[in-house]
């Protein structure tokens, strides 16, 4: 063989590779927009043709019975509110560990970064506990600081990392000519660490919108469930209506995906942010 | 300066606010959870707790259906370690060819990790369900003896949700093992080159020696998250049939909110944790000896 068959043979393996995987990656992905606009029949007779009419009721089955539009809404509030609140108090946190000067500075540190070992699942019980004794059930604002709380670990060692990696000598300056250290923060370091922040918020968004757990135990009025607890819901009521059931879904992964879809690179390095720790 | 750094008033005003919550909705809880694990409770309100000692613990210990959890836990990293991680680096070795396109595929190969696990524990429901998808796909290709009902049966059911969840971290592996051999110094890959370390040769002699840090990083990270599986088991089973597919924490969720046993579910959560520390805390040991020196 010689040097050009062999890179030709290299190329065909490596677009043979390529596309195999691209149709596992990506299938069940057009499996549920194709499905979303059929009828239940076609859905599983010919899973991969692309729809002969389009059955766009099957939208207004998921907003009107499954009430879709309204727990995209709720979803929306919490991950867009837990967002900003986890990124103001990871930024106040870090800018404590990483600028200020205290006792305990180092412990402090240690301590946030401990709670990225704690599974959700082990607070939940205890939290069930607290629903119960102090009527916090549907209370929206504990869920959304219950979110914050649960991501302040990677979101402080992320922002800490970053304002760490910054010269001293911009704040010093302003330091010297009056500036106050609230300003310094505001002014100064708050702009220069934005990307950390935009990761940050990036993976607090996915992993709100996506969250299953904390919203089962704690939310029991269906006008305020989540869109994920949402779906498992309408699965339950609408056991066969397959094609209302892919319109759901396909809308519970428009947010997330058009996330990707625009802001790419920045969304891959949100959710692998996890992996440096 | 040094004064203005230590000045109390700001310290308080910029930690205080995330501390508190951190403590109070994270740290407070856990510490709560080992305290619940000592005590009998039904879940009701105004019932109170009783104390029983490690009965909980004991109960927990001799219950088959958690040890059954632990080994599916078990097979569950097992399984993902020897999928995830080989299929990921392939796909990033291959990627990183930077053949024509390949910035689509590498885009494409993420997007799973994008969808949220119930979605996606929903969307291969029903592929896999006796009249999904998989099946039809299987008659349609005249393999009828290979039709199953995949999360039913109980020789492929656990294994086809591990697989399901290789699906969706493959993209996350790719893109850290990506970033990695991109990182690796053009003069090292040139002199490989020169010595002759094409193909595999490249790969296991190259490649893998040079971005193993990123390899453990990754290890850590399909140990601690596969530990958290519950949304993917909980959508696609919820632990059934018959507790056949439960992993710690479906079934923690089930002693509480289905038996309303809340002491034994602490007692569950209490493990999951102990598990956490001990994987993250071995797998940290691990990383810091074998950093490659180059």
């Amino acid at each position: 063989m010689n040097d050009h068959t062999r890179k030709i043979t290299k190329k065909i393996i490596l677009y043979l590779v390529s596309f195999f995987f691209l149709f596992i990656f990506i299938y069940p992905l057009y499996f549920v927009i194709i499905s979303s606009i059929k009828t239940n029949t076609e859905i599983f007779t010919s899973p991969f043709k692309f729809p002969s009419e389009f059955h766009f009721e099957n939208y207004k089955t998921a907003i009107e019975i499954g009430n879709i539009g309204r727990q995209f809404l709720n979803s929306m509030f919490l991950a867009i509110v837990t967002l900003v609140l986890t990124a103001l108090a990871a930024s106040m946190v870090s800018f404590a560990i990483s600028r200020l000067r205290f006792k305990g500075q180092g412990a402090v540190r240690v301590y946030f970064v401990m709670g990225m070992m704690v599974p959700i699942q082990s607070i939940i019980v205890p939290l069930a506990w607290a629903i119960n004794n102090f009527d916090i059930r549907d209370n929206y604002l504990i869920l959304i600081l219950l979110f914050t709380a649960s991501h302040m670990p990677l979101a402080t060692f992320i922002i800490t990392g970053s304002m760490n990696s910054l010269p001293t000598s911009l704040e010093e300056a302003a330091i010297i000519d009056g500036c106050s250290i609230y300003k310094v923060f505001t002014r100064i370091v708050l702009p220069l660490v934005k990307p950390a922040i935009a990761t940050v918020g990036i993976f607090v968004f996915m992993y709100t919108w996506n969250d299953l757990l904390v919203s089962m135990v704690f939310i029991g009025k269906a006008e305020l469930r989540t869109i994920s607890v949402g779906l498992l819901n309408f699965v339950g009521a609408r056991k066969s209506d397959y094609g209302a059931l892919m319109a759901a879904i396909f809308i519970a992964i428009l947010p997330p995906l058009t996330m990707y879809l625009v802001l790419q690179e920045n969304v891959v390095k949100g959710l692998t942010s996890g992996a440096n720790k | 300066m040094e004064r203005i750094r230590r000045n109390k008033k700001a310290v308080l005003c910029f930690l205080m606010p995330g501390f508190l919550l951190y403590t109070v909705l994270l740290m407070v809880p856990i510490g709560g959870s080992l305290v619940m694990s000592f005590f009998k409770w039904n879940g009701i309100k105004n019932v109170p707790m009783v104390f029983v000692g490690f009965s909980n613990f004991k109960a927990v210990i001799t219950d088959a259906m958690f040890w059954h959890s632990i080994k599916n836990i078990m097979w569950f990293m097992v399984l993902t370690l020897c999928t995830q991680l080989p299929i990921g680096l392939l796909l990033a070795v291959m990627l990183s060819e930077r053949f024509r396109g390949y910035r689509f595929f590498k885009f494409a190969y993420f997007v799973p990790q994008v969808l949220s696990t119930t979605v996606i524990g929903l969307l291969w429901y029903f592929i896999l369900m006796p009249t999904g998808v998989l099946n039809t796909m299987l008659q349609g290709i005249g393999l009828d003896s290979l039709v199953k009902s995949w999360l039913v049966d109980k020789n492929t059911a656990m294994t086809t949700i591990i697989l399901v969840n290789t699906w969706c971290g493959i993209g996350f592996h790719m893109t850290v093992s990506y970033a990695a051999i991109s990182g690796i110094p053009d003069d090292v890959v040139e002199a490989a080159k020169l010595d002759g370390a094409v193909g595999l040769k490249k790969v296991f002699h190259i490649i893998i020696p040079m971005i193993w840090e990123s390899i453990i990083s990754s290890i850590v990270v399909i140990v601690t998250a596969v530990l958290k599986t519950f949304d993917l088991v909980y959508v696609m089973t919820e632990g059934g049939p018959n507790g056949l597919t439960d992993v710690p924490s479906t079934l923690l969720y089930k002693e509480a909110f289905r038996y309303n046993d809340f002491g034994k579910a602490s007692v569950i959560g209490v493990y999951i944790f102990i598990l956490s520390v001990i994987f993250t805390v071995i797998s940290l040991r691990i990383t810091k000896r074998e950093r490659l020196e180059y």
